[in-house]
């Protein structure tokens, strides 16, 4: 895989040659690369508030003036908040706007993190979960183009029934939970809000387990660069104001939208696969082996440098360990655990270290004042001895 | 000058400025007299009782370096070694060392020229300095007790 | 020489802040209401919004034909412009100000601030 190492270690020096541009102006305090994580849960912030006032005012039902004139069904919810309420427009248009930079910055984020050799061994767990993740906000997304109810909605909602349609009887039961029933009725688009707001708090959920191998996990940017992230945010929403479609005609055949590629590339996909025969059996093949390949990336062995050596665990010597939990609260990989310490030391607490968790980075190392850990591959012991032979030779 | 024939040990990272090249087999640093460097995987690693004892041992100072803060590769390896220095974390340098032997450098792989120069500095204000004590060897310790004579492990879960 | 910068943005920052989001919130200073409590600081307001008031009619039409894109992309014809225009178009140019203070704001914090960020650490030698 020649190719593949010459790809990172070029892109690698492509991106550090990037980053000692920015820390020239920025300074290494304020530089957005070294803040790739935080971003998109920057963004998330932006979307749960500004959501949450689009909320108050949306209503979610399809009736429209077949049913009664006076009905307020959801294309007229949005109608009233983007051109009624008072900056109801630009809530919007922040909302629609922060979620496509959320996608803009988890796929920077991906692709640094990739590149940087920071998602295998050790960090598998916040590989895997970051590609849940990814496909939460992706389904997230498309909801809220649903929750318009104009005709891009409808057509995307039967895109995705079709979708489903090529899956069998597994693609019955889809359909079933997607539309909430048979066909689209007000329960559907109910469903669709319940799926669009529940969805994003179980993001919380994934957040916890996508952080939770970390200590200390940077969660926000410098105030200084969320100002900047909200401006190009708030910039974008004035140059390009949001107006809904015409309302959704359940007797109409929408067949073109407008296209948002962040969030509705898989309908693009499905669009063009599925004008061709067994098309749509096969996009659910690409898309269902992308997302396996994708979780298998970080696979010791798959997709990695042979030159790359394992990992060996740190270890503790236990006549030593005196229970500070200095290596406890230091390990930048939540890797040491303290226990109670044996019978007959002592000492209250021993340090523990989980070996699958281990980078062997060497932090535990530098907190301890007991050389009561190790590197086996390279022990305090040695250490010294090349400080002190670099010093004895020169004597 | 007092501080000649005294070296400068470095402990540095793996990721940090790139000095693969103008290393000798011996770990010195060529460009820069009486510079030599020891690697470790992360400056995380670096223990103040390695400097101490760098220190007792005869060098004229030690440079610590390691990636740009906020892009430490094992995260915050970086951060953390630093404010061991500063005395904001535990374990700390101890008061007798003087603080004015230590430098820390924050450089990535591409700062190489900076490394130099910053090394090649502290190297001109070390000579400003008296030579250090070397401290005399330790007093031979007392036998240890069987109890704590047990072997390395470390235990798995 | 950075002080002076960073007093200059703070000022910038403040001055459309104050005057560029009352002035587009309030519809380009063309709609003015509910002001009894405010009725005499508005009066000398009122002749700064006068002399802004071609830069709001732009600003406006930098909106109605943003909106006119959009609703074109999106099948539809925008309405005609009424007498609500200057306010909805004064809630965009909003954020516009908000978003121009912001980047104000950030650089003078950004300026401060680099002063701690370090390549470099030199060990505080105490007395």
């Amino acid at each position: 895989m020649g190719w593949y190492t010459g790809l990172i270690r070029g892109l690698n020096k492509a991106f550090l040659q990037l980053e000692a541009g920015l820390n020239a102006i920025f300074t290494n305090k304020y530089n957005p690369l070294y803040y790739h994580g935080a971003l998109p849960q920057f963004f998330l912030w932006v979307l749960f508030l500004s959501g949450l006032l689009l909320f108050a005012y949306y209503i979610p039902t399809i009736d429209n003036a077949y049913v009664s004139k006076a009905v307020v069904n959801s294309w007229k919810s949005v109608d009233y908040i983007s051109n009624s309420l008072p900056f109801g427009g630009v809530i919007r248009g922040l909302h629609r706007y922060a979620g496509d930079a959320m996608v803009l910055t988890i796929l920077l984020h991906t692709i640094r993190v990739w590149f940087t050799d920071r998602y295998r061994q050790y960090r598998w767990v916040q590989w895997i979960s970051g590609v849940v993740l990814l496909f939460m906000v992706l389904f997230i997304g498309q909801t809220g183009y649903y929750l318009v109810w104009d005709q891009r909605s409808l057509l995307l909602t039967r895109m995705t029934v079709s979708a489903f349609d090529a899956l069998g009887p597994m693609g019955g039961t889809l359909k079933t939970l997607f539309l909430n029933g048979e066909a689209i009725t007000n329960l559907t688009l109910s469903n669709f809000l319940f799926i669009h707001i529940g969805l994003s708090f179980a993001l919380l959920f994934g957040l916890w387990v996508h952080y939770m191998r970390m200590t200390r996990p940077v969660l926000t940017p410098p105030p200084a660069i969320n100002y900047i992230m909200m401006a190009l945010t708030l910039l974008v929403v004035f140059l390009f104001p949001i107006t809904s479609g015409k309302m959704a005609d359940l007797n109409a055949a929408p067949t073109m939208f407008d296209m948002d590629i962040w969030f509705l590339w898989p309908y693009w996909l499905f669009a063009n696969m599925a004008a061709m025969p067994s098309g749509a059996i096969q996009f659910w093949a690409v898309m269902v082996l992308g997302t396996i390949v994708l979780c298998l990336i970080p696979m010791p062995g798959l997709f990695v440098p042979k030159s790359q050596p394992p990992v060996s665990a740190a270890e503790v010597v236990i006549n030593k360990c005196t229970g500070c939990s200095l290596c406890y609260n230091d390990c930048p990989f939540q890797a040491i655990e303290m226990v109670p310490a044996p019978a007959g030391s002592r000492f209250k607490l021993l340090a523990t270290i989980l070996p699958y968790r281990c980078s062997s980075c060497g932090v535990c190392v530098g907190s301890c004042a007991f050389d009561a850990v190790d590197l086996p591959e390279l022990t305090d012991a040695q250490v010294n001895t090349q400080i002190k032979q670099l010093l004895g030779a020169k004597a | 000058m007092a501080n000649d024939g005294n070296k400068v040990i470095t402990l540095m990272c793996e990721r940090a400025a790139d000095l693969n090249n103008l290393l000798d087999a011996n770990g010195n640093l060529q460009g820069v007299d009486g510079v030599g460097v020891v690697k470790l995987p992360c400056s995380g690693m670096i223990q103040p009782l390695m400097i101490e004892g760098a220190i007792k041992a005869g060098a004229a100072g030690v440079i610590v370096c390691g990636c740009q803060i906020g892009d430490c590769f094992y995260r915050e390896g970086n951060k953390l070694v630093r404010e061991r220095l500063l005395g904001d974390r535990p374990p700390t340098l101890k008061k007798t060392v003087d603080r004015r032997r230590v430098l820390a450098l924050w450089l990535s792989r591409l700062q190489t020229d900076r490394f130099i120069s910053e090394a090649k500095e502290f190297v001109a204000e070390l000579s400003k300095l008296p030579a250090p004590e070397v401290a005399p060897p330790p007093a031979p310790k007392p036998a240890p007790k069987a109890a704590d004579a047990a072997p390395k492990a470390s235990e798995d879960k | 020489m950075k002080g002076i910068v960073i007093v200059i943005l703070a000022c910038l920052c403040l001055a459309i802040s104050v005057v560029g989001q009352t002035w587009s919130e309030m519809g380009f200073g063309t709609v003015i209401t509910n002001t009894s409590m405010l009725e005499d600081p508005l009066k000398g307001l009122s002749k700064m919004y006068d002399s802004l008031s071609s830069k709001g009619k732009d600003l406006q039409d930098v909106f109605i034909a943003r909106m006119d894109k959009t609703a074109q992309a999106n099948g539809l014809t925008a309405p005609p412009a009424d007498d609500q225009t200057p306010t909805v178009a004064g809630r965009y140019a909003y954020i516009l100000f908000v978003a121009i203070a912001m980047v104000a704001s950030a650089v003078a914090i950004i300026l401060i601030g680099r002063e701690d960020a370090e390549e470099k650490t030199v060990l505080p030698v105490k007395k």
